[in-house]
């Protein structure tokens, strides 16, 4: 292990999801949204590292913002992912004021919206962009096909590909056929199986709301 | 008595519990248990939710396969997608340790192991293979009508590289050939119905999968279709009413085991199967006496 990663470790603690080293002399840090200000407090202040720009990529469901540090000849950036849903995270220009520029064209670009910043106004994008979907923002996509994405939803939700209608369970009932085993009918194992998908990442990767129980997209 | 753990998927119980009774009552008579699988989920689909998400599939599919080896049973299905899907995964966890580690290292949380100790078998195959032909020949040969096969895509999966396709398919020949039903053939029994495109193309599904099928089949003057999976009974019987502008009529759609059940003399009001969307009602009155 690197020096630097070890420091990196160590003044991170439990702020940083994960820190790890990517290739030669490139390091990644994932957070989650509300420590990327204190994280980058240290990069800063206490790593000694030099800001160099930020990046936002859309990532279909999400955006994932990279902020990029210099720290002696090495790279490290420090990255979070927030839904499209409600593209908001806190800015880091109060602590690295070099920020403030790439912040507002990540803004003017994407839509982020950085909470904090000192100067929350355009920098790059046309007044006449003004109300509409900012130029590099894509429609909010996940990877299941719109034909699949009942199905999916119900194989998440339920642990089947349909639904149990109460005309059908009553129908069951009268022909003397015992309750349905599948998860439809049982709790417990259903939540088994929300927890099994969970733990395999198939919902994140599906795009699945637990609240809504339906696909982030439609 | 020999038995197996039942797994049934989503559509039989939910869409068609006249097979479900079939099934149960079949095997009762034949002396072979079924366990039922408690907390057992869609198999899952061999189309969607594989395509979708492999890995999903895989931990969905050894969960399943693990509740049977907590009753040191083979799994017995009654619906060709849930075969392919249960086969496969099967073989895929036994053969690939990393697999097979990572669906573990998720199953244990939740005191679960998949161990890879049994086997996948269609009721088909554990008609012809535990009871025989002969055997069920005895009980059933009471049917006198013309029929025709849809085997379906899935149940031609084999789990032997060099294994005939024909392998289970031809177990189903005998299988209606035993309860005195004259088979007859139309030349496209090889035909997907067209339910795993449904979704995502409909004309392709129904004019071009289903619509060529049931013409053959009132070519050949069979009184109905007989079928192994319930995926190709919901295509074959919604089809025929979205295709009735199409020249599509109305032909009875039935699963081989409540063909079975039937000609052993169960009364169709027993097996109800009023659940079914084509005539299969009527049908069995009229040829079951």
């Amino acid at each position: 292990m690197s020096d630097l990663l070890k420091r990196l470790e160590s003044n991170l603690g439990k702020k940083a999801k994960s820190v790890s080293s990517t290739k030669r002399r490139r390091y990644s840090i994932t957070v989650e949204p509300e420590n990327i200000v204190d994280v980058a407090k240290t990069l800063s202040e206490v790593s000694g590292g030099r800001f160099m720009t930020s990046t936002c990529v859309d990532e279909g469901l999400d955006f994932s913002i990279m902020h990029h540090f210099d720290i002696g000849g090495e790279v490290v950036t420090l990255g979070s992912s927030i839904p499209k849903e409600n593209p908001q995270l806190p800015s880091i220009a109060p602590v690295v004021p070099a920020a403030q520029w790439i912040e507002r064209e990540i803004t003017d670009l994407f839509g982020v919206r950085f909470e904090g910043h000192p100067q929350q106004e355009g920098i790059i994008a046309n007044e006449s962009w003004t109300g509409q979907t900012p130029p590099l923002q894509k429609p909010r996509e996940g990877r299941v096909v719109p034909e699949y994405r009942g199905a999916v939803e119900n194989v998440i939700a339920l642990g089947a590909v349909v639904p149990l209608s109460s005309f059908t369970k009553k129908k069951r009932e009268e022909s003397g056929l015992p309750s349905t085993t599948i998860t439809l009918e049982d709790e417990k194992a259903l939540g088994e199986v929300h927890e099994v998908i969970k733990r395999s990442k198939a919902d994140q990767r599906a795009g699945f709301d637990w609240k809504k129980k339906k696909l982030r997209y439609k | 008595m020999k038995g197996y753990a039942l797994f049934l998927g989503c559509n039989i119980p939910i869409r068609y519990p006249c097979t479900e009774i079939a099934t149960r009552r079949v095997f009762k008579e034949f002396d072979i248990s079924l366990a039922d699988m408690k907390g057992y989920t869609c198999c899952p689909d061999p189309v969607v939710t594989r395509l979708a998400d492999a890995e999903m599939s895989y931990v969905l599919s050894a969960r399943n396969l693990s509740l049977a080896e907590e009753k040191g049973l083979n799994v017995m299905t009654v619906c060709n997608g849930c075969q392919e899907t249960l086969l496969e995964a099967n073989e895929a966890l036994k053969s690939d340790r990393d697999l097979r580690n990572r669906v573990n290292q998720i199953l244990s949380e939740y005191g679960r192991e998949y161990k890879g100790t049994i086997d996948v078998k269609h009721a088909v195959e554990v008609l012809h293979e535990d009871v025989g032909i002969s055997k069920i020949k005895e009980r059933a040969n009471t049917l006198r009508f013309k029929a025709a096969n849809h085997y379906g895509c899935h149940i031609f999966r084999t789990k032997e590289e060099n294994e005939d396709p024909w392998r289970i398919p031809n177990m189903m020949k005998d299988l209606v050939d035993a309860t005195g039903v004259e088979f007859v053939e139309y030349g496209l029994e090889r035909l997907c119905c067209g339910y795993p495109p449904l979704l995502a193309d409909p004309k392709l599904a129904l004019e071009e999968r289903l619509l060529p099928k049931l013409k053959g089949i009132e070519k050949a003057q069979a009184r109905c279709v007989v079928v192994s999976c319930p995926a190709c009974m919901i295509q074959f019987e919604s089809g025929q009413v979205k295709l009735k502008e199409m020249g599509a009529g109305k032909l009875p759609v039935i699963h081989v085991l409540e063909l079975l059940g039937l000609a052993m003399g169960m009364k169709p009001e027993e097996l109800h199967l009023e659940f079914h969307r084509s005539p299969v009602m009527e049908l069995a009155k009229e040829v079951s006496g």
